[in-house]
């Protein structure tokens, strides 16, 4: 009741700015998966309604933003929730900019799976699978900026929590005690601070950032606490960077990180990926076609036995195309397989998605994942159709 | 006697014909000195069946001594609504070009020689769209002097100088009396041709002529796409930092 209270406070302080562009977009949708397993107790079909709203006004110094994300699932009460993956301010001067509230980040340069992308929680509520999906961050970040560079100091507070989907879910790969109230080593309310470089050169296609982290570890470990099992977020000092690199009609990348562990029960890891993408232009009339190949490694200094295998891209190859048909509803196929190198473990994904008629997209899902012997991920086959309403 | 007739008869004809390289330059000319620009534009792609779809896209333009700089806004779909491009041309190396996707917060820098695709699906390229720089190309000879519907107009040919460009050759149409572009055929790398773009709704804005309307006919798919600035507002005062890649996250 107090979050309705704050949110309709908030919408209509900005809605009744005069004389200042107010802009919104979103969409409306719905979902509908069918998923083959040999689970017993877990669903065989999954259904839900999405909405997605952006509104944004601008000010003479600044902008505020609200991104809400509301999801109702047909069948799983977990699932029926909604965040702000964005509501924030920012606030511009000459050559900087200070930006005070939630927010979602992207860093990194693969395709795949991003080891750098590490300022947000991913939301396991919506499909754990998509790494794009993040639960907003509270933060305050001021950025300055040079020519062709910039230097943020982020300050996150408030680690957020990792709800998951209800214990029929296949999404749920935890154990029934599984908890999803936080252990911290300093409390929740202790500041992550991250200090973030990027730059462009002057001479070369080349884009890079640097990253320094102070704080809590974007991973958790799990433990129990009593009767229950609970995320432990621990607290490191990280060093990351990533790197693009344009050559012709090829694009390389990297990631790499280095995290020092203050948790005795973790130890210092390093993780590391590099990949290309080629393209290959106006082939089959004027369609693209996008070939990628992704190498990822994660190495700890001591063996973390179960914990290090938690990691789904330790040693992974992963190969994976994006045909775009350049046609007028901006259709465009992608798919691809990430193979673990040592335990074989597989998961194929595709996707077809499409415009209909200007306002709907209609996207066509499919995703094998094929797990080693014991883990805690299931053999399981999905596939799923989105409709979603554009406005 | 005989040799003073033809002399003269040569350097008349010379004093009327152009060079076509000198019709380029002055194509340009009279196009140049917009300093930067802010346009709205609607972009109506219909298919061999006579189907539209609309995209509205606000482009800004910074005119630069090496290659203009851009930044476009795709303003519908609304799937794709907020999704940007940047584009720093250079003469002398690739274009920078990098891709905002709002959903993700996505800054991706995207490989810059594929002048041939398509440009949102519709029959223009990237090419065709960008800078027409007279020095893009290679010219030769003189131009012919011809009427197109009524206007006298010089027709010359121009081969791009990019060995990544779509076109083997571009027929250009340039009116006589103000140096406006009417008319150019696109030949493909097969030396067919592809495309024609009808060039009108041309208007002088603070002593600049500005296009108003392209009408590009892909002659191999039977698409064409239609191309209308709505909006068009030129010495904009944008400066160099508005073409920054941080502008695309903002």
């Amino acid at each position: 009741m107090k979050k309705h209270i704050i949110i309709s406070t908030l919408l209509s302080s900005i809605i009744v700015t005069n004389g200042f562009a107010l802009d919104y977009k979103g969409n409306f949708g719905i979902e509908a998966s069918y998923l083959n397993h040999d689970e017993e107790n877990k669903r065989d079909k999954e259904g839900a309604l999405r909405l997605e709203f952006e509104l944004q006004q601008k000010l003479p110094k600044g902008k505020a933003v609200i991104n809400l994300k509301k999801v109702y699932d047909l069948r799983d009460e977990e699932r029926r929730y909604f965040d702000f993956s964005d509501f924030y301010y920012k606030h511009n001067f000459e050559n900087s900019d200070l930006l005070i509230g939630r927010n979602t980040r992207f860093w990194g340069a693969m395709e795949f799976y991003n080891h750098t992308d590490v300022f947000n929680t991913k939301d396991w509520l919506d499909n754990p699978f998509d790494y794009d999906s993040k639960i907003g961050a509270n933060n305050v970040a001021y950025t300055h900026y040079f020519d062709n560079s910039e230097l943020s100091i982020i300050a996150k507070v408030r680690e957020s929590r990792q709800e998951v989907q209800d214990s029929k879910s296949v999404n749920n790969f935890y154990p029934p005690n599984y908890d999803d109230d936080l252990e911290t080593q300093e409390g929740r309310d202790r500041p992550t601070v991250y200090l973030k470089y990027t730059a462009s050169a002057e001479e070369m296609q080349l884009d890079y950032s640097l990253i320094y982290q102070d704080g809590y570890d974007e991973q958790r470990y799990l433990a129990p606490v009593g009767t229950k099992l609970k995320q432990h977020a621990y607290l490191v000092n990280k060093i990351m960077g990533y790197a693009t690199l344009v050559q012709g009609e090829t694009i390389y990348k990297t990631e790499l990180a280095y995290t020092k562990s203050d948790d005795d029960l973790v130890s210092d890891y390093a993780q590391a990926s590099v990949g290309l993408e080629h393209t290959l232009y106006g082939i089959w009339d004027k369609r693209d076609l996008g070939l990628l190949l992704e190498y990822y490694k994660y190495k700890a200094s001591e063996d973390e036995g179960d914990r290090s295998s938690q990691n789904l891209f330790n040693d992974d190859i992963a190969l994976g195309f994006r045909l775009s048909m350049n046609d007028s509803a901006s259709s465009e196929l992608l798919g691809g397989i990430a193979i673990d190198r040592d335990t074989k473990e597989q998961m194929i994904s595709i996707e077809y998605n499409t415009r209909l008629l200007d306002k709907y997209k209609l996207e066509l899902s499919y995703q094998h994942l094929e797990p080693k012997e014991d883990s805690s991920f299931q053999k399981m086959d999905r596939a799923m159709v989105e409709v979603g309403y554009y406005f | 006697m005989k040799t003073i007739v033809l002399s003269s008869l040569l350097l008349v004809t010379s004093l009327f014909a152009m060079d076509s390289l000198e019709v380029a330059k002055r194509a340009d000319q009279v196009t140049d000195g917009f300093e930067s620009a802010v346009a709205q534009t609607e972009m109506t792609l219909i298919n061999a069946s006579g189907q539209r779809s609309v995209r509205d896209l606000e482009m800004k333009t910074l005119e630069g001594e090496n290659g203009d700089k851009t930044i476009s806004t795709f303003l519908s779909p609304a799937d794709v609504k907020g999704t940007k491009t940047l584009t720093h041309e250079h003469t002398e190396r690739d274009d920078d070009q990098w891709l905002y996707l709002p959903a993700l917060k996505r800054v991706k820098r995207i490989a810059s020689r594929n002048k041939s695709g398509s440009f949102m699906g519709s029959e223009f390229s990237y090419e065709d769209i960008g800078n027409q720089n007279y020095q893009k190309f290679t010219y030769s000879g003189e131009a012919q002097e011809v009427d197109l519907n009524g206007i006298k107009c010089y027709k010359s040919i121009r081969v791009p100088k990019d060995d990544n460009s779509g076109y083997t050759k571009q027929i250009m149409w340039v009116d006589k009396e103000k140096f406006l572009l009417q008319k150019i055929e696109y030949y493909d790398r097969k030396k067919e041709l592809l495309k024609t773009a009808i060039f009108s709704d041309h208007k002088q804005i603070e002593g600049v002529w500005r296009v108003g309307k392209i009408i590009m006919t892909n002659h191999q798919n039977d698409k064409s796409t239609i191309l209308i600035w709505k909006e068009d507002k030129i010495k904009a005062g944008l400066s160099d930092a508005e073409f920054n890649k941080r502008v695309l996250k903002q």
